[in-house]
């Protein structure tokens, strides 16, 4: 094999070290410590769950592996570079928590916008956008405003736009929520079928049931800090629930620093 | 940077705002002033031809800055709030291109506001029987001041809310159209208020510049002196409010 193409094979999807945020006290808001002192790698065609309870610093990691903000202490290299080169989001697909894309335009608008924004040509546009509304089954609503959109709906068309370019990377930020049970299957398989592909995936979640069925390997975060790290299978192996580790770490939160 | 980002974005923009209720409701409320003009006009025996012209031009620059100015603060302010700068940002664009594709396509929508108020008028205006060829010289001052504000505006917009936009934009445009009213003032005035006034008076985009229209309605050529030196101060004033503007964007977190 070629010194370059062992290169490509053994690169790190994303590596993050001693990263920290604290973001600045505002008028009537202290100081807020976001994340302390993460470590972490994410190997190619992994899928990793961040768990965490509401304001642990989940999408805080997030932003920051998309250049969106910045450490304040610590590194984080995607695909071997910073994320704040715009170049290495080309290999990624994010979709954000809680979707406000532009109410205005349509489905099919929204897409070829996405893809106008990877300067895909526009042929290759326009069959990513039949192709994804069809995959996400949005091709019925594709030229209704999004504004009409139900939150499902969003969700939907929003997954789609994260994976226009094809990404290597898939982030997604509570993925799940908000959605109905029927929604949250469609989804589910929806991201098996990227692990199916090889994509590497990302996602921060609270809904322990949903990881542990999809991960293969699962972070907690507590007040900003990884508290536990396991691969599912291992935990699996060991006839421990996902859930009763979520419940130990949170619980006390600086006991527990398990690798399992 | 990216020409095809900031396409993109300018034409996403340009959508967003041509389906506002905002830019409909200004050239509605354009016409109207215009139509009020016809009236007004007649009102003074043999005047009436400038009077529609005076009137007109103001409310055609008055309409375009205002809009562009109202819709320049909430643009970015507003993509942080509801969190779409994350979703472009989070794609291969640069903050220089997403800064400039939403300033241009500002920009593109105050020229299609200029030029439709500027059909009417001139229509009208021929009506009228006035001769509407030497008018078409203010026209590009017009757009230049519109330019000129949507750059401030969005500018500004990088770095501070909505309403200090709004305020500071305004205050320059507004300040920008009395600066020799400013300088007189400071003449009056003692140390060290004089020279503060006068520095203050040198350092601001002069609108009064580029507002040309008496000159021009009462029949006073437009030389080629006077075009450049608006044209130099508009597009300098365009680049810097701009680049201001990207510079304070690309240290703004998400």
């Amino acid at each position: 094999m070629p010194a370059g193409e062992q290169a490509i094979v053994s690169e790190l999807v994303l590596e993050a070290s001693g990263l920290s945020k604290t973001y600045a006290a505002q008028i009537g808001q202290p100081a807020r410590q976001a994340l302390v002192g993460l470590d972490l790698v994410i190997q190619p065609g992994e899928t990793f769950g961040l768990l965490g309870p509401n304001g642990a610093g989940k999408t805080t990691s997030q932003k920051l592996f998309l250049g969106l903000a910045r450490p304040t202490r610590g590194t984080i290299r995607v695909f071997g570079q910073s994320p704040e080169n715009p170049d290495v989001r080309n290999r990624i697909g994010y979709l954000p928590e809680n979707p406000y894309f532009y109410q205005h335009l349509t489905g099919e608008e929204f897409l070829r916008f996405c893809g106008g924004l990877f300067n895909l040509p526009r042929h290759l546009v326009e069959a990513r956008t039949d192709q994804l509304l069809a995959q996400v089954r949005m091709q019925e609503a594709r030229k209704v405003q999004l504004k009409k959109y139900s939150k499902g709906m969003l969700q939907r068309v929003g997954i789609a736009q994260a994976l226009i370019n094809d990404p290597e990377l898939v982030l997604l930020d509570e993925p799940m929520s908000g959605l109905d049970p029927v929604g949250r299957h469609e989804f589910r398989e929806l991201i098996l079928d990227l692990k199916r592909q090889g994509k590497t995936i990302f996602f921060n979640s609270h809904i322990l049931s949903d990881v542990s069925e999809i991960c293969d390997r699962v972070g907690i975060l507590v007040e900003g800090r990884l508290a536990a790290q396991a691969a599912v299978d291992d935990l699996k192996r060991q006839g421990r629930e996902l859930e009763t580790l979520f419940m130990e770490t949170v619980r006390a939160p600086k006991a527990v620093a398990a690798t399992a | 940077m990216s020409a095809g980002h900031i396409m993109a974005l300018a034409h996403q923009t340009w959508r967003e705002l041509l389906r506002e209720r905002l830019v409909s409701g200004a050239m509605l409320a354009s016409v109207v002033i215009l139509l009020i003009a016809i009236p007004l006009g007649g009102l003074s025996l043999g005047q009436d031809g400038r009077i529609l012209a005076d009137l007109g031009f103001a409310s055609l620059e008055v309409t375009s800055v205002l809009l562009v100015i109202v819709a320049g603060a909430q643009m970015l302010p507003r993509e942080w709030e509801r969190r779409t700068s994350f979703l472009v940002l989070s794609k291969p664009v640069s903050r220089t291109s997403f800064l400039l594709g939403k300033a241009f396509g500002l920009l593109a929508m105050g020229t299609l506001l200029v030029a439709v108020q500027a059909v009417i008028l001139l229509f009208l205006l021929a009506l009228r029987g006035l001769e509407v060829w030497p008018l078409l010289g203010q026209l590009p001052l017009v757009l230049l001041q519109t330019m000129v504000a949507a750059s401030l505006a969005v500018g500004f917009s990088a770095f501070a809310s909505t309403p200090v936009t709004l305020l500071a934009t305004l205050a320059l445009y507004v300040t920008g159209h009395n600066l020799d009213s400013l300088q007189g003032l400071a003449a009056q005035l003692p140390w060290p208020s004089k020279t503060l006034l006068a520095v203050i008076g040198h350092i601001l985009p002069d609108f009064s510049l580029l507002d040309l229209k008496n000159r021009i309605i009462h029949g006073q050529s437009l030389t080629p002196g006077l075009a450049l030196a608006a044209v130099t101060h508009g597009v300098s004033w365009c680049v810097l409010a701009l680049s201001t503007g990207i510079l304070a964007f690309h240290r703004r977190e998400a």
